[in-house]
């Protein structure tokens, strides 16, 4: 139930109802109970899933699913700001850092989802300094991540 | 490090790479989540004493920071059940026993005959030094007169023997002084 958050968030920016998004956060999890000992990463695994229940949820409606891509928004296939490549690396280095996946719930929580510490500290059951002090951490890692690949300061994307 | 966080933020922001969530949602989230756990659970068919227990489990070992499956939460759940049984069936049956303990033995009744018996116990020396006492101060007084009588017997006596003693004495005084002095040695 830890990713619950964010996938509801990721349901929610796409979806744009409550009611609609919990609906569809339940089915995914419930698809998750079905099959959970044959999912090796949660995680990936459930943002599939969550993208083929969209889907589905937007063929119901009769809306018009041609322009159901720019929902899901692949760094890979979108232009954004015209700097593709740039955008390809970043977001290379947030998936790619090894951490565990409490940490990962947090840099997905605070970076993707603007949560604040205070309330991933609520969903994580840890202190408020613990996730300050974790994220610090993480975003450290994504910045040497990035300097190996040849970014050494970040202001220079700026 | 507040500075570097706030970098990677604005390059976040550049690159579009956020899906931010208002406060107001960010809350709704967190309230909901339990509910939507609960009704998760009843449309699987899960939800029960059991299962909610292991997540009580689950959740309350996360926040001290032991992190454990759902699995092993229901695994704790056994034996904490088992130890809570095992000390309550132990619990029940001392108790049991102490109860048939208490039940069998000759209780308040005993106890109640035996004041009884201490009772009359007194009761009777009571009554048998009250029997005894009035013969045995008549005796004591008989005593008593009969040990004046004698003292005043012997002081008799003994008064009579010093006017003897006294009289004797004069007697033989006189008698010396009224022997004849001679001068042959007796034998």
């Amino acid at each position: 139930m830890a990713y619950y958050p964010q996938i509801f968030n990721s349901i929610l920016a796409r979806v744009g109802d409550v009611d609609d998004a919990r609906d569809i956060c339940q089915e995914v999890f419930i698809i998750l109970y079905e099959k959970f000992d044959s999912v090796n990463n949660v995680r990936s695994w459930l943002y599939g899933t969550l993208k083929n229940v969209v889907y589905r949820y937007y063929a119901a409606k009769n809306r018009n699913i041609d322009n159901i891509d720019e929902l899901f928004d692949s760094a890979g296939l979108a232009f954004t700001n015209g700097f593709r490549d740039t955008r390809i690396i970043i977001n290379e280095a947030i998936e790619r850092i090894g951490c565990s996946d409490d940490e990962r719930i947090i840099l997905d929580l605070i970076a993707r989802h603007n949560f604040s510490y205070a309330n991933v500290a609520k969903i994580l059951g840890l202190t408020r300094r613990q996730v300050e002090y974790k994220y610090g951490q993480l975003v450290n890692c994504i910045l040497t991540c990035l300097k190996e690949k040849g970014i050494i300061d970040i202001a220079e994307l700026l | 490090m507040n500075g570097t966080v706030e970098q990677f933020k604005l390059l976040l922001e550049k690159y579009k790479l956020l899906e931010p969530v208002s406060l107001e949602q960010q809350d709704y989230i967190i309230q909901q989540r339990q509910a939507d756990l609960q009704a998760l659970l009843k449309k699987i068919g899960r939800y029960g004493v059991i299962f909610w227990l292991s997540i009580l489990i689950y959740s309350g070992l996360k926040k001290f920071g032991i992190t454990v499956t759902l699995i092993q939460s229901k695994i704790i759940l056994g034996i904490t059940a088992i130890t809570i049984a095992s000390g309550s069936g132990a619990g029940v049956y001392t108790g049991t026993k102490y109860i048939i303990k208490v039940l069998t033995k000759p209780k308040s009744e005993v106890e109640e005959k035996i004041e009884k018996q201490e009772d009359e116990h007194i009761n009777s020396i009571e009554k048998k030094s009250a029997q005894i006492m009035p013969s045995e101060v008549k005796k004591i007084e008989n005593k008593a007169t009969v040990t004046k009588d004698v003292q005043a017997e012997k002081k008799i006596e003994n008064n009579d023997k010093k006017d003897k003693d006294a009289g004797g004495k004069k007697k033989r005084r006189h008698e010396v002084e009224s022997e004849p002095v001679s001068d042959v040695p007796t034998l």
